[in-house]
């Protein structure tokens, strides 16, 4: 978590996992492990009952009717309509009803389900506050939900169960089942468009002179058929990190960095592209699934993306041949960095009625174990990867990813690093972050501005937003404090921070 | 609206030695108790879905609020203070009184010239017509909204293309992408969606015209133009103020088409105070993440106050116009 503008590639909580430490510390607590079912045959495409395990608890006897909201479509459905009718044929009398949202909707539909009190029994938490909906007595601590939890909390790898992230007083209220050690934005790429211009970005990955060349190219040879780039105008950090230039914060020095001269290049970068043509025509009025909706139509050669697009592309255009690359970058220098309190958090609705949270502690039970991780490794893939780094492994042996998916891990492991996160170091910066109001215009809204001409200046409005974003800060903590907690501007400090290596929870110790 | 009689249609039920109106209140609600109950279902859904909702807007526009908890920190006037100074809120202020002041214009005057055509009785198709011009109303603004920006798509939309086709572009136009171009784009699709309904308007008002008042003046001699000047438009300038201020009212709620089309984008270009509340309140990305019920309340609130003195400083300005018409009108009247 990148703290704590408002920027959009902010709002998502990520936790730390994936870390070699942490690889050696899940393999040696699996013998601690909770659950012992083993499933040595590989899983198939679809999950037979027989592969889950028995209940942790003893599950209501009675028809049980529970509801599940997650956010989609993507990879994640394919896990729950994957394990979700396999569940019900293990138990004949339980029905999960599976809801799906967008995840900006399940924002805006959350809080009314909480306040009329009809919020499915089990939901996805993202972009929700939940230590406000702890505090407000919305969630249900899992500690009396999942059956076992003492035992089943010891066996996670550390940073899966964080205080001020998943933990408040003492107590679990969230728990997140993947993480954030990906790749969010790739090349993805029309394979026939690159062939014809030319360019294999898999083999020989671009640079930013050469994606320029390239996406120029592309549009010559598509003569107002197809463009070089389809986008949206996303969040250009990544392209920034990818060569050399640091996150929107340096944690290092504690401030924010978005008047970096790498900020200032990528952007005049664009806007070249845009001047070349390059752009996909109306780009600045698309939004981000109407980009995505568009790219397997053939109007564009490139699209900068996340792996969340796989199995929604092999779903819906199963004739549509796309290749994966990492993004324009200088050779030595690119680095994705993740925050470590991100991935798919879950919690359970204070008031479901007892056989449901029954019912929804064992699911997220499962989950936790081993066996949880590989189904939900299996079917979801690379794009919300599990923080179990066993069951990625023998995902990737076993031969059944996607050359996509094999090559967005591959991605991974050689650019992503983990970045220290304030709230792992002190909890009561959660606080902070909740008294932190969204600076506009962020950076994504200042790029945007910036192409359609709105902004002549983009150096001064970086610096404009690097100037708001740590009065923001400051301000924050001044409330947080105002409110009790104890947080510092120099909880923002990792002054053993490195940039090119994971910050684990060594040091954390050693700070 | 109904009208409750004050006089007793059942002189029966007088008392002895009193008129109606010397009964008590009470006596009177037992009267005309039937209007009452009728009015009852519309009180209740009334106050549930208007007047609380007014009512509570201005108590959340006090506080601190997100909308995950039951309740939000009260903060008093500070949300009111940051939006005086967000140059968003203004710049979102502005476009609203674009839409309002430039559009309601457009609108008026061009529906009371097709709705003139369409009064003529002699026009055979003029129903067929005026269906034609009533589908938009009846559309689905969210609906409007998505497919217009098909139609209007820089990349093989139906208006760019035809345009190349007659040459009047080289380029395709990026109507909604363009910050020059977008906010006028949106008003104008404003205006055609709802034309029909305005039109609808003036063809009632001009159904109250007298027929007898054209037919003398054909016989004086006073061809279609002075017709219009002489007895139309002098007839419906009452009606002009009315119709003006729906139309200018309507302008100012024009959210689901805004949303539909550009989000308020590119850059801010096309966002109204709706849409800049929704998106306050609701949107993830703009509001990184936690929603901010309080202060959209408040820019809520702020923005109804704003167009209440706008249509109390609109109807003051009428009358006075209407005063002085009367005034002159006696006064050039033959003794």
């Amino acid at each position: 978590m990148i703290p704590l503008s408002r920027d959009s590639s902010t709002t998502r909580r990520r936790f730390l996992g994936g870390s070699l430490a942490l690889g050696a510390a899940a393999a040696g607590l699996s013998a601690c492990r909770v659950q012992t079912q083993s499933n040595e045959a590989p899983l198939g495409e679809t999950l037979s009952p027989d592969d889950l395990p028995e209940p942790a608890a003893r599950l209501p006897e009675g028809d049980v009717t529970i509801r599940w909201m997650s956010g989609g479509p993507g990879a994640k459905s394919a896990v729950f309509k994957a394990l979700f009718p396999a569940y019900q044929r293990k138990h004949p009398n339980i029905t999960v009803t599976y809801n799906e949202l967008t995840n900006d909707k399940i924002g805006e539909v959350l809080p009314i389900q909480l306040r009329n009190g009809n919020a499915d029994d089990v939901f996805q938490t993202v972009g929700i506050p939940i230590s406000q909906l702890v505090s407000s007595g919305k969630v249900a601590a899992l500690d009396d939900v999942i059956p076992d939890f003492e035992n089943w909390k010891a066996a996670m790898p550390d940073g899966v169960i964080v205080p001020g992230v998943d933990e408040f007083d003492g107590k679990t209220y969230q728990f997140r089942v993947s993480t954030d050690r990906r790749l969010q934005q790739m090349v993805l790429f029309n394979t026939e468009i690159m062939e014809r211009a030319g360019y294999d970005p898999v083999a020989e990955p671009f640079d930013l002179d050469t994606f320029r060349a390239a996406a120029k190219k592309i549009t010559e040879q598509g003569d107002e058929k197809y463009y070089g780039l389809q986008t949206s105008v996303g969040n250009p950090t990544d392209l920034v990190t990818f060569n050399g230039g640091p996150p929107n914060f340096d944690y290092r020095t504690g401030t924010y960095q978005f008047a970096d001269d790498r900020y200032v290049e990528v952007m005049e970068l664009l806007k070249a592209m845009a001047a070349d043509g390059s752009l996909f025509p109306g780009f600045a009025s698309l939004n981000d699934q109407q980009a995505r909706g568009q790219f397997p139509l053939g109007r564009a050669g490139m699209i900068i993306n996340g792996p969340w697009n796989f199995p929604v592309w092999k779903g819906e255009f199963p004739d549509f041949d796309f290749g994966v690359a990492p993004l324009p970058m200088t050779k030595d220098q690119a680095f994705r960095y993740a925050a470590p309190v991100g991935g798919n958090g879950y919690a359970v609705y204070v008031d479901a009625p007892d056989d449901h949270k029954l019912v929804g502690g064992d699911l997220l039970h499962f989950f936790g174990t081993e066996l949880g991780q590989k189904v939900w490794a299996r079917y979801d893939g690379a794009a919300d990867p599990a923080w179990s780094t066993t069951a990625i492994a023998e995902l990737r042996d076993s031969g059944q990813l996607s050359e996509h998916d094999v090559l967005a891990f591959e991605m991974y492991d050689e650019y992503v690093r983990m970045l220290p996160a304030p709230v792992v170091a002190n909890p009561d910066q959660e606080k902070v972050q909740l008294a932190m109001k969204p600076i506009k215009p962020n950076l994504n809204e200042i790029l945007k501005g910036y192409l359609t001409g709105q902004i002549a200046d983009v150096r001064q409005a970086l610096q404009k937003l690097t100037d708001a974003s740590e009065k923001g800060l400051d301000d924050a903590i001044a409330q947080a404090r105002s409110q009790g907690a104890e947080v510092s501007r120099d909880d923002w400090v990792f002054a053993n921070w490195d940039p090119t290596k994971d910050y684990t929870t060594d040091d954390y110790a050693n700070r | 609206m109904i009208t409750v009689a004050t006089t007793s249609t059942r002189p029966g039920r007088a008392g002895p030695g009193t008129t109606p109106q010397q009964r008590p209140l009470w006596q009177r609600i037992v009267l005309h108790r039937w209007c009452y109950l009728f009015l009852v279902p519309t009180l209740i859904l009334a106050g549930l879905f208007t007047f609380y909702p007014m009512v509570m807007s201005w108590v959340f526009s006090t506080l601190d609020w997100t909308g995950f908890t039951d309740s939000g920190r009260f903060i008093g006037l500070d949300n009111y203070v940051e939006l005086v100074g967000d140059p968003l809120f203004w710049n979102a202020f502005g476009r609203s009184l674009i839409f309002m002041l430039v559009g309601a214009p457009i609108r008026v005057v061009l529906a009371l010239l097709v709705a003139i055509a369409l009064n003529n009785q002699m026009l055979k198709v003029s129903p067929v017509i005026r269906t034609f011009f009533f589908l938009p109303v009846v559309t689905t603004a969210a609906v409007v909204g998505i497919v217009m920006t098909f139609v209007l798509g820089s990349y093989q939309g139906p208006v760019n293309t035809v345009l190349q086709q007659l040459m009047i572009i080289d380029q395709p136009v990026e109507f909604l992408s363009n910050p020059d171009t977008a906010l006028w784009a949106v008003l104008g699709t404003q205006v055609w969606k709802n034309f029909g309904m305005t039109m609808i308007y003036w063809l009632a008002a001009l159904q109250t015209v007298p027929r007898d008042y054209y037919e003398a003046a054909s016989v004086d001699g006073a061809g279609r133009w002075a017709q219009l000047r002489a007895i139309t438009v002098p007839l419906l300038i009452p009606f002009a103020v009315v119709i003006l201020i729906l139309t200018a009212k309507e302008h100012l709620h024009s959210f689901a088409l805004v949303q539909a089309m550009t989000a308020g984008g590119p850059y801010y270009s096309t966002q109204v105070v709706e849409v800049f509340i929704y998106q306050t309140a609701f949107d993830p990305e703009t509001t990184g993440g936690i929603p901010r019920l309080g202060y959209a309340s408040a820019a809520g609130c702020f923005f109804g106050l704003a167009t209440l003195i706008f249509t109390l400083l609109q109807l003051a300005a009428v009358k006075k116009v209407n005063d002085v018409r009367k005034q002159l009108g006696t006064e050039g009247r033959a003794p």
